[in-house]
């Protein structure tokens, strides 16, 4: 089989050849792009978190009453919200927070050390920061790194009395991640040092708080009560293994029975969280995926087609040539060649393809370069694809008589 | 009209002859043209101007008032009271209005069970800024504090049974106010006088109540920047006196005249500021029209801006291929244009034939096509949700679908045509 007669078959049908390879470049392109995004968001989702994310489940709250926008209301509600909770079958620990872990941001705020110089210190300018009860270490299963977790919440402070430029805060307690005290101290303890937001009293191990942070293991939390005056707090129950589906059913109702006047936004798994987190990216990759499948799909039916016409068009020339001798497989394996090798040429086309458009999404979102071994995999299985839409039309070929074929001639 | 129809006809003849390849390039054109629509659906949403006509006469301004002086920062986002009382000294714009949001719960009476709504705080001047229509009772007169709330009217409906409900008393929080209007249905798609956190993509809101009434009760934000510690039970003082940027400021400027005098005036309040040692940052005062507001913010849409990417070219390989597709089935149907053309049929009479062709590709094309991008839609809505507003079509993304439509058989069928009507009519005849 000589490649010269195999270019010169290809060039005769210029255009379609043309059409073609610049369809293939473009598949080959979206493909690998499309896959670079989709591991991208597998590789978001594995991301450890440091949380029990099936066995872990929260209930986001918002009291529906002024009267609970006291913090003494406030806190009296959460006490029997908690109480509730515990009791029931398969929950292992409860507690409240300001806000939940896993977000993309919240309330956050600065964070520096009292006692470093000025120049010397390390300013954090968004960490996310936290009311939390005494049980949420447990609630999430965080291990104590150094220090003494607080036993108790600080004193509730009366905002409608006391000054907040006045506030000792070296009198409220503070517990930090590893990661923060990390970042904050280096290699020194970190324990019993004074920060804008509190004495350390403990370092925890790391847990996922808020994306938009420098870093997502970034995390503040005050051993208090909550102040959010009306606004929303949450709900945090660990589960024993299997009993996370039997309590997250039950959860609602339970909240609603100790007080009617707060409002039950949702009821989700740490799990669920942690996708609604990322849905962007694995939504935008699942996205990518369907149309990956539709251009492979499209891609089939364009090498269906080219064989197709190409072996009704070639039937004469193919009638002849078996007349002259050539056996069946030798016609076929011309057939495929013609179709890989135009399959090929695309191939080399949609690597400049899958730069360029690597370049575009680029400039609009988040992607990795392009690694050498995926354009490698796409191209085979674009080969693959291309082989099988190809095989039907040039079987169809081959079986046509050379009598049958030549009879115009 | 007979001549049209017998043109209709031979189409579909035509068709009837080859009809795999035909339906082929149906598909592919109908699947790549809806695909690509199901994301312009969104993409013309996010980029769309909900008030053509005012909104390069909307403005935002911006001046960089924290207490301490960041350096080449940009002024916040969101501006404190004081700022705003600042700017609204002004009398060059013919409208201006500051304005926040969070949610409450309401209720008829304390027997009934409390029901979610979303909030706006805000002055009189927004409902004409941005053309709220009226459907009951007035506005309020003027900015001053006052138990009084403007409902929707969907939310006077579903909370009263009726929109005829003015001077009927709500309790939103467990505070009694009356109510002194309704207003007619009406939405802005995106809400661009709030374009925080993905805010704009959310429906109007349910309740309006004066701003400086939202300070007296000590009504809490969804969003805010502090620059100084406040204390968040003490608002109604501390909010409005300290560095606490939670507002959004929009003012109406008619002429570039206006424009030009208002970005002098904000100015100068910058320099009596520095002159009485208030404003320790650079001057970086902003003012922004509604018409580049989402530019001048930063917010962007990145996933639909990539998806868009890549299902405009996702159609451009449907295009290839169908064009590929197209002049395959021309080619196998050479010989009859051929005949036509040496019986004599013109040029003219040929583009009829293939203008026929095309208009039955594209009706074909047009409903497959709107299938496959409600379909395209459903799956952006379940996979990318917050974008569920954008879900939508008006008369004119129509009109849109059916000239793409119509654009994409034509430049399919062109090449085809052309090459039918111009080769050589003895190679033709003789093939």
């Amino acid at each position: 089989m000589s490649i010269k007669l195999l270019l010169k078959s290809v060039l005769r049908r210029k255009l379609v050849t043309a059409l073609l390879l610049v369809q293939l470049a473009i598949t080959l392109g979206l493909l690998v792009n499309s896959g670079l995004l989709a591991l991208q968001a597998r590789e978001m989702l594995g991301r450890p978190t440091g949380l029990d994310l099936p066995n872990t489940i929260m209930v986001q709250l918002r009291p529906t009453t002024a009267a609970l926008s006291s913090p003494v209301a406030l806190s009296d509600l959460q006490a029997r919200q908690l109480a509730s909770l515990a009791a029931m079958e398969g929950v292992v620990a409860a507690a409240y927070s300001s806000q939940m872990p896993l977000v993309h941001g919240g309330n956050n705020g600065d964070m520096y050390d009292l006692d470093m110089a000025e120049r010397d210190r390390v300013s954090l300018g968004s960490i996310p920061a936290y009311s939390v009860s005494v049980d949420f270490f447990k609630t999430l299963d965080l291990k104590v790194v150094s220090g003494q977790l607080p036993a108790l919440l600080d004193p509730l402070i009366d905002f409608d009395k006391v000054d907040l430029a006045q506030l000792d805060i070296r009198t409220r307690s503070l517990v930090i991640t590893e990661s923060l005290a990390k970042r904050m101290y280096g290699d020194n303890p970190a324990v019993g040092r004074y920060t804008n937001n509190g004495q350390i009293m403990a370092v925890v191990s790391d847990f996922s708080g808020q994306r938009s942070s420098e870093n997502i293991y970034f995390n503040a939390l005050s051993v208090e009560h909550t102040y959010s005056g009306a606004g929303e707090y949450v709900l945090v129950v660990r589960t024993a293994p299997g009993m996370a589906q039997t309590v997250e059913a039950q959860l609602a109702e339970r909240v609603r029975t100790v007080d009617g006047n707060v409002d039950v936004m949702y009821v989700r798994s740490l799990e669920q969280q942690k996708n609604i987190l990322y849905g962007g990216e694995s939504g935008l990759a699942t996205l990518l995926a369907t149309l990956s499948a539709l251009m492979v799909l499209v891609a089939m039916v364009s090498a269906y087609s080219n064989a197709f016409f190409h072996a009704l068009k070639q039937q004469q020339e193919i009638g002849i040539k078996r007349a002259l001798g050539a056996s069946k497989v030798f016609v076929l394996r011309e057939l495929f060649a013609e179709a890989w090798l135009v399959t090929g040429v695309g191939c080399v086309l949609g690597i400049a393809a899958c730069l360029i458009l690597n370049r575009l999404l680029a400039s609009v979102l988040v992607i990795p370069a392009v690694p050498i071994w995926l354009p490698l995999i796409t191209i085979g299985l674009l080969f693959v694809c291309v082989t099988l839409a190809t095989w039907n039309p040039a079987r169809i070929a081959v079986t046509v008589s050379p009598v049958v074929a030549t009879k115009s001639l | 009209m007979e001549q049209f129809f017998h043109y209709i006809k031979s189409s579909c003849i035509s068709i009837k002859r080859a009809p795999l390849p035909y339906a082929l390039t149906i598909f592919i054109m109908s699947l790549g043209v809806g695909i690509f629509f199901s994301n312009a659906t969104f993409y013309y949403w996010i980029n769309h101007d909900p008030l053509p006509h005012k909104s390069d006469k909307l403005f935002f301004p911006r001046i960089a008032s924290m207490p301490n002086n960041c350096g080449q920062c940009e002024a916040p986002d969101m501006l404190s009271y004081r700022d705003v009382k600042l700017l609204s000294r002004s009398d060059i714009p013919s409208a201006q209005g500051a304005m926040y949001s969070t949610y409450g719960f309401a209720r008829v009476d304390p027997s009934h069970l409390p029901v979610y709504a979303s909030l706006r705080f805000t002055q009189r001047d927004f409902f004409r800024m941005f053309e709220a229509p009226l459907l009951h009772g007035e506005i309020w007169p003027d900015n001053s504090a006052r138990m009084e709330v403007i409902l929707s009217r969907a939310y006077a409906e579903k909370l009263y049974g009726n929109a005829n409900v003015v001077g009927n008393p709500l309790l939103l929080d467990d505070r009694i106010f009356t109510i002194v209007a309704v207003l007619d249905f009406w939405e802005m798609v995106p809400k661009l006088y709030d374009i925080r956190n993905g805010v704009y993509l959310e429906p109007v809101e349910d309740i309006y109540l004066p701003l400086e009434t939202a300070y007296d009760l000590n009504y809490r934000q969804n969003t805010s920047n502090t620059f100084e510690p406040v204390n968040q039970k003490k608002l109604a003082t501390e909010g409005r006196e300290k560095a606490f940027h939670r507002l959004q400021f929009w003012v109406e400027l008619g002429s570039t005249e206006k424009v030009q005098a208002y970005k002098e005036f904000m100015a100068s309040v910058v320099a009596e500021e520095k002159r009485v040692g208030r404003h320790p940052s650079p001057e970086a005062n902003r003012l922004d029209p509604m018409s580049h507001i989402l530019e001048a913010f930063r917010v962007d849409n990145k996933e639909i801006k990539a998806y868009a990417l890549v299902t405009l070219l996702f159609l451009g390989v449907c295009l290839f291929n169908a064009s590929h597709l197209s002049l395959n089935r021309y080619l196998a149907n050479q010989y009859e244009f051929s005949l036509r053309r040496a019986l004599g049929a013109s040029a003219a009479q040929l583009q009829l034939q293939i203008a026929a062709d095309v208009l039955i590709s594209s009706a074909l094309s047009m409903v497959f096509a709107s299938f496959i991008a409600w379909l395209g839609i459903a799956l952006i809505n379940h996979f990318l949700p917050g974008n569920q507003l954008l879900a939508r079509w008006n008369g004119t993304l129509v009109i849109y679908l059916a000239c793409l439509v119509l654009l994409c058989n034509y430049l399919v069928a062109l090449y085809p045509s052309l090459r039918t009507m111009f080769g050589s009519l003895s190679v033709q005849i003789k093939s």
